[in-house]
């Protein structure tokens, strides 16, 4: 089938689970109930996306917050840090890599069983990348970014593994620190390598990469081993086509068509526009269509009208390419 | 040899009373206080902020910049002809600040930090830094309409920046720190002549001009042509940078700001390790001008307690490397 649809993770939290959190914080709620409505939480949104009609499913990620300090908690060897600013009047604890970085057990499986559990369409396992994860913590243990990064993915390979193990064919390790330092792409392809080489047959990988100046590292992005790239391309007005008109694009794109940090829902026709300019430079058949970014900073209501929109979109495009003779 | 303050320092810290500025901004922002119950929890960090410098053991203190949301906005948004646009990365930071944009002519309109300044210089018990954009960086990271910053644009700027130093001609400032992380081996150097001929023009203050994130090691003298009267040098961020200060061309009483503790890491360095590298890079410089030790870049990407650790180590190192005292603001 043409243009599948998916997301690329993160939903918003609905308000009773962001209260339950805070509660859960102060130590006013404890683990197991919170886990309950994290869990009810989850399903609604597996509810959501198969009522819309995404082939490709993602739990939301109701359990996580930061999506770098999530994994540091459950690996050895990071401890968290003080607060530090990320723009204006928000701050975010910083993981520091105080020791050696090891797996210890499983961090996103029994999440992804039970989303899979819920549903027969596909749901993807998704983890944060090695290098991003070196890119947002502070490293006290390693001698330099390289040798944290190749540590992370030696860890993270483990979870990749176990995910696998579980049944997910679909992984998708996320690097959108990927263009903040151009002349460490090696590092980011060495360490990909080590968390995709050797898969078995059928396993989709899938990174994405977002923001920053992807001039800069085009077409040596196309060396990151996994099988597909998932690009905000709708937040910089499509400026990524014109690379690919110069280098072919020669992995499966899942393409960014609706802008994650705007309030306004697109139209089918937006979407449909910059996909047919997408068509220029990419075959469909190694399109899937997807929003920029995660979601979660949009509220229900924009998320769910947005996903509407891909999905009505793709359906059209489909129609449309079958009905054009070949 | 001094030891210096960079620039900006972790407004909050992870104590409930380390945090009132937070709980101040969100008040404010929900119309729960007033703008003069801001501004008073404002001076109050500014003294909190200069009195842990003081603490620490530095020569030179900065307000941290405090008021500051960002390296660029707190300037841009006093300047006419400019508005505040969305969030961007601040170079290879997870760190954001919001992107000016040229609309229209841009001009100086009234002094933007002069308050500041007075008010910090009036608290501080020792010599004063205060920081400044640099008019390359702002305007690399800065829009005209839909597009990239023209030449024009760039310098208005710099010449509405000028005339922001002119207006602190009253404040007793030991240096004024003219910030350039956009500097680098890809920066045209006739333009950047220009944009500093602009910007400083019948300046007196004694302005070093800082790069820092980027590789440097080549580009770094192209900086000895402009009229400042010191160089800051980021020995963290790239090993190679060191070199730089091998080459030849360095004005002889210029200062040189030498960035020996990695200000984007917690790691603590060693203060005998950093003493000794700064013994051997002192016998190696052409200048006879000051020295100043200070750290990579500002502070605030930090949590506060470790960067008061790393002002205290800048503190030791000064004390372990044998030296007579520079003269504060010698140019």
């Amino acid at each position: 089938m043409l243009f599948p649809t998916t997301t690329v993770g993160s939903f918003p939290k609905p308000d009773w689970l962001k209260a339950a959190r805070a509660r859960h914080a102060r130590g006013a709620l404890d683990d197991r109930e919170l886990d309950r409505l994290e869990r009810k939480a989850t399903e609604e949104w597996i509810r959501i996306q198969e009522e819309v009609g995404i082939d490709i499913l993602v739990d939301g990620e109701m359990y996580r917050g930061d999506m770098a300090a999530f994994f540091a908690d459950r690996l050895d060897g990071f401890e968290a840090s003080g607060l530090v600013r990320s723009y204006g009047n928000r701050y975010y604890k910083k993981p520091i890599a105080k020791r050696e970085v090891r797996f210890r057990e499983p961090m996103t499986v029994d999440w992804w069983r039970f989303a899979q559990g819920l549903t027969d369409r596909p749901v993807k396992g998704i983890l944060t990348g090695p290098y991003t994860m070196m890119d947002w913590s502070f490293n006290e243990a390693y001698p330099d970014r390289r040798s944290l990064t190749l540590a992370l993915a030696r860890a993270l390979r483990h979870e990749v593994d176990a995910l696998v193990d579980a049944g997910c064919r679909y992984v998708q390790i996320d690097e959108p620190a990927v263009s903040t330092r151009a002349d460490e792409l090696e590092t980011v392809i060495e360490a990909m390598a080590i968390c995709t080489d050797g898969l078995p047959a059928g396993v989709k990988t899938i990174s994405h990469v977002c923001y920053g100046d992807f001039a800069a590292i085009y077409p040596d992005l196309l060396r990151i081993p996994v099988h597909q790239l998932d690009l905000e391309l709708t937040n910089s007005e499509l400026d990524m086509l014109a690379l690919f008109a110069r280098h072919p694009f020669t992995k499966e794109i899942a393409f960014g068509v609706v802008d994650v940090h705007s309030h306004r829902v697109e139209t089918v026709e937006d979407v449909k526009r910059r996909v047919r300019a997408a068509l220029e430079v990419i075959p469909p058949e190694r399109m899937t269509l997807d929003p920029d970014c995660g979601l979660k900073t949009r509220t229900q209501d924009e998320t769910v009208a947005k996903l509407r929109v891909i999905v009505q979109a793709a359906r059209e495009l489909r129609e449309e390419l079958a009905a054009q003779p070949a | 040899m001094l030891a210096v303050s960079f620039g900006s320092y972790p407004r909050i810290g992870d104590t409930p009373g380390e945090q009132t500025l937070r709980r101040a901004l969100h008040a404010f922002d929900r119309d729960e206080i007033a703008a003069e119950e801001l501004e008073a929890v404002h001076r109050d960090v500014v003294k909190t902020v200069l009195r842990e410098q003081a603490e620490a053991g530095l020569d030179v203190v900065t307000d941290g910049q405090v008021t500051w949301n960002d390296p660029l906005s707190h300037v841009a948004r006093g300047l006419d002809g400019v508005e505040i646009n969305g969030l961007l990365r601040w170079f290879d930071n997870n760190f954001y600040y919001r992107q000016p944009v040229l609309t229209g002519p841009v001009r100086w309109a009234k002094p933007i930090l002069l308050e500041e300044l007075e008010f910090a210089s009036a608290a501080a018990d020792r010599p004063l830094k205060a920081v400044l954009p640099g008019p390359l960086t702002f305007a690399a990271m800065s829009r005209e309409g839909a597009g990239p910053v023209s030449r024009a644009g760039a310098l208005a700027v710099a010449e509405a920046l000028n005339r922001e130093l002119g207006s602190w001609a009253e404040v007793e400032l030991a240096y004024v720190q003219v910030e350039e992380p956009s500097f680098g081996s890809d920066t045209d150097r006739g333009f950047l002549r220009e944009l500093y001929a602009a910007l400083l023009r019948d300046v007196t203050l004694p302005v070093i001009v800082a790069p820092c994130f980027r590789d440097v090691s080549r580009a770094w003298p192209a900086l000895f042509d402009l009229p400042v009267a010191g160089f800051h040098l980021d020995l963290r961020s790239h090993a190679a940078n060191a070199s730089a200060l091998d080459g030849r061309g360095l004005p002889e009483d210029a200062a040189v700001s030498l960035g020996v503790l990695d200000a984007r890491n917690t790691r603590r360095e060693s203060p005998a390790e950093v003493a000794r590298e700064v013994e051997r890079l002192r016998t190696g410089l052409a200048s006879k001008g000051p020295l100043l030790l200070t750290t990579s870049c500002g502070l605030e990407f930090l949590p506060r307690s470790a960067a008061r650790q790393k002002l205290r180590i800048l503190a030791e190192i000064r004390d372990l490397v044998a030296g007579t005292p520079a003269a504060v603001g010698a140019r």
